[in-house]
């Protein structure tokens, strides 16, 4: 190992700034979003200029929403549990779709399963879905939305996991492991995840976006989080109507929305080719 | 903006304020301002509807604004909403009661006469009359007068017997009293001639359109034809405006009219005091129970930032006292203003429990109702009151929430008068009694109003009822929301009545 080290040194420069570039505009932005509440020129519902007011008037940046509260402020503090959520829902649909996918591909029964369930729950449109719990769980809020985007995204990530685990599943040393008589869950959590790094890595990125689409559609259909929470979808929604008096009302939040979901989309592609690379050269 | 099922249960039975006693005749308009009215010229309206709340039954319930606005320009109601007066006459030019109130004798409007020329009589009232009586919300539409007690009395007299003494009758009659020809099969109410202003041409999906009766009775109507255009939302329907499909919007809200402030060449239209949007605390259960937690409650408001913030300032302060809009509204009892000391003082002598957070159910029905929720639970965070706003889709709202809910808020685009609502809302039983409340110190002032026929006494007598509505009722009255409509600057003559009154077109003129 160490022979090796010194010309390999100049590789991982530049393989940071290949991977840093795309990264750091999603570690900024969460940190602003997280950070947000610190930031905020004044309180999330305390009305200080005219509704739907201009942006700059009464010292709102950017104008005022529909009850004239800062829309800035607002904008700042509304990141940080879509963010949370996002990563929860990410963490959480990952992880299960990693397990479920590693056996799987080890139980061909259960893995009959995981397939036909995965593909009837795919089939199920997330608005659907999403409606369905809301109806079932009325004044289930943020947690409600929270395990519907958990329920919907597992199927789905399942697939992927089990995709990409076949291949492993079907590799010698896999088999000689079989042969000499390992449980399931020593060859799957010892032989195939480790396997499975670059995957699981990119599946989390995917994840973390489409948990902010779908916790954000929730939010604008108001089924998540409610008045006067200052969520990003949410004030989408609500300022709707004041579009020609305060455009940044809605468009404010409408960028925050894209601007997170790209960002860390493009951080999750720099990352994963890396440890793809590292893990293909081991 | 939309009528909500409630609010034309509403319209159509209840009592009211201020009826005039005496003989009223013509049909009670303001003069047209700008100019000299000119015939002729078609003029395009925009109001709001749903496709799946159409009705084409002048009786019927009428959920959107638009098949109202229809109905109320093709049939006439027997009286109808007045600029000076409460009510004056429409399709009955007199209207007496007798010495115990009880018996009021309706005159059928001179001239008179359906679109097809036959001249309405009495029969015809009495049928259509009777009609409404026996609709499902019939009773809370002409509350005691059963159908057997309207009657014909020769070819122009229509007899009304209450079973009570109502001096407020006439005012029941103003919403939607459409008289149709006696007899009309229910599969020919939509193309059923009526006495209106305007007669129908076609009508599709909600959208119609409407010539002019040139020989209605209440006077000249200036229009050569009305097109009246449904919109689902007041945005699209100020979008249409401002891109000069339709020459007024109707109802359309303090957004838009701000939108609109920038454009010279839209006016923008005000009628005050159209629309109460009240918080309904429930006063005979729960943790409003107590009269001081609902003091506390009225302390807390900060009314004038709920006008400024909800409703841009198109709208006044109110005073918890339904009515606002009625000539005998009491001014002179004091404004209630913010005190959170004292509301703080009142919610511990009352042994509140400010560790609970408090649900705030609302919709979205009209504008700024569930912002009037969201602002005011910020508002009560800073009395240490914690209120979540709970949003609820219109239809639950109304089969889980509305005279149910412990906190609530509500709105009434019939803005009549203190008796419509003390009669519909606040007497002990009353059909529509929001806040489960009973006192029986209102309810023998209400009677007491409504017995007595004498204008100052009962004057004297509503402003007793409304100082212990202010006192101790279940309604957080923080204020009145403007009725806003948009028009073209060719229009003139457009109502600037609150309320029903918005549907008079009659007056309307186009410049060239």
């Amino acid at each position: 190992m160490t022979s090796t080290e010194a010309p390999a040194r100049p590789r991982p420069s530049r393989l940071e700034a290949r991977v840093l570039a795309p990264v750091v505009p999603a570690v900024l932005l969460v940190l602003v979003a997280l950070t947000g509440p610190l930031l905020a020129a004044h309180p999330v519902d305390k009305p200080v200029t005219a509704p739907y007011g201009e942006a700059g008037a009464g010292g709102a940046v950017l104008g005022g929403d529909q009850l004239g509260r800062d829309v800035l402020s607002r904008l700042l503090n509304g990141g940080s549990a879509l963010i949370g959520s996002a990563l929860v829902v990410a963490v959480v649909v990952t992880f299960l779709a990693t397990l479920l996918g590693c056996f799987a591909v080890l139980s061909p029964r259960l893995g009959r399963l995981v397939e036909r369930a995965a593909d009837t729950a795919i089939l199920l449109p997330p608005v659907l879905g999403i409606m369905l719990l809301a109806l079932a769980w009325p004044g289930g809020g943020r947690l409600a939305i929270t395990v519907a985007a958990v329920l919907l995204g597992v199927p789905y990530a399942v697939r992927i996991v089990a995709g990409a685990a076949t291949p492993v599943a079907a590799t010698g040393f896999v088999e000689a492991a079989v042969a000499s008589g390992e449980r399931p869950g020593y060859l799957a959590l010892r032989e195939i995840l480790p396997n499975l790094r670059a995957t699981v890595l990119a599946l989390f990125g995917l994840r973390f976006v489409d948990a902010v689409y779908v916790i954000s559609m929730a939010g604008f259909l108001q089924l998540g989080p409610r008045p006067p929470e200052a969520d990003w979808a949410l004030m989408i929604r609500e300022n709707g109507p004041g579009i020609l008096l305060n455009p940044w009302a809605v468009v404010a939040p409408g960028l925050a929305i894209g601007a997170l979901a790209i960002s860390v989309n493009l951080a999750a592609n720099a990352l994963a080719p890396a440890t793809a690379r590292r893990a293909a050269l081991r | 903006m939309d009528f909500s099922r409630r609010q034309l249960l509403a319209a159509g039975g209840s009592l009211g304020a201020a009826a005039l006693l005496s003989a009223c005749g013509g049909d009670g308009a303001a003069p047209a301002a700008g100019g000299s009215p000119r015939q002729g010229g078609t003029l395009r309206i925009g109001a709001l509807g749903r496709p799946s709340a159409i009705t084409r039954d002048p009786h019927g319930t009428q959920g959107n604004e638009s098949d109202y606005l229809v109905i109320a320009l093709v049939y006439d109601t027997l009286t109808a909403p007045g600029d000076k007066d409460n009510t004056v006459g429409r399709l009955a030019s007199a209207f007496t009661p007798s010495k115990d109130l009880k018996t009021w004798r309706f005159t059928v409007a001179e001239g008179a006469a359906f679109h097809d020329g036959t001249p309405v009589t009495a029969d015809d009232v009495v049928w259509s009359l009777r009609r409404l009586r026996g609709t499902p919300s019939g009773a809370a539409r002409l509350p005691g007068v059963t159908a057997d007690r309207i009657t014909a009395d020769g070819r122009r007299t229509v007899v009304l017997v209450s079973d009570y003494a109502n001096a407020e009758l006439p005012l029941l009659t103003r919403l939607t009293t459409f008289v149709l020809k006696k007899g009309t099969a229910d599969k020919d109410i939509p193309g059923a001639p009526g006495t209106g202003p305007f007669k129908l041409d076609w009508y599709r999906d909600g959208n119609a359109r409407l010539l002019r009766n040139a020989h209605w009775h209440g006077g000249a109507v200036h229009l050569d034809a009305g097109e009246v255009t449904m919109f689902q939302s007041p945005q699209a329907m100020a979008n249409a405006m401002l891109s000069g499909q339709i020459d007024v919007a109707s109802n359309v809200g303090a957004v838009a009219a701000r939108t609109a402030k920038a454009r010279q060449d839209i006016r923008i239209v005000r009628r005050p005091d159209d629309m109460a949007m009240p918080i309904v605390m429930r006063t005979s259960s729960g943790p409003f129970a107590d009269p001081k937690v609902r003091e506390a409650m009225k302390l807390l408001v900060d009314r004038e930032a709920m006008v400024a913030q909800v409703l841009s300032g198109y709208g006044t302060v109110a005073n918890d006292i339904l009515g606002t809009g009625d000539p005998a509204y009491a001014r002179d009892i004091p404004q209630r203003r913010r005190d959170l000391g004292a509301a703080k003082k009142l919610l511990t002598d009352a042994g509140f429990d400010l560790s609970r957070t408090y649900r705030l159910v609302t919709t979205e029905d009209v504008a700024g109702l569930a912002e009037s929720a969201t602002l005011f639970a910020s508002q009560a965070r800073e009395a240490g009151v914690k209120v979540e706003v709970v949003k609820q889709e219109s239809g639950a709202f109304y089969q889980k929430t509305w005279l149910k809910g412990d906190f609530y808020t509500n709105y009434w685009g019939t803005n009549d008068s203190v008796v419509f609502f003390a009669s519909k809302t606040l007497t002990t039983g009353a059909g529509q009694n929001e806040a489960d409340w009973s006192d029986t110190a209102f309810d023998a002032a209400y009677r007491k109003v409504l017995a007595t026929a004498d204008r100052t006494a009962r004057t004297a007598a509503l402003r007793g009822l409304q100082r212990i509505e202010h006192e101790r009722s279940g309604y957080l009255l923080w204020g009145m929301a403007d009725g806003i409509d948009l028009a073209a600057p060719k229009v003139h003559g457009l109502p600037k009545l609150p309320g029903y009154g918005r549907v008079q077109l009659e007056n309307v003129w186009l410049a060239p």
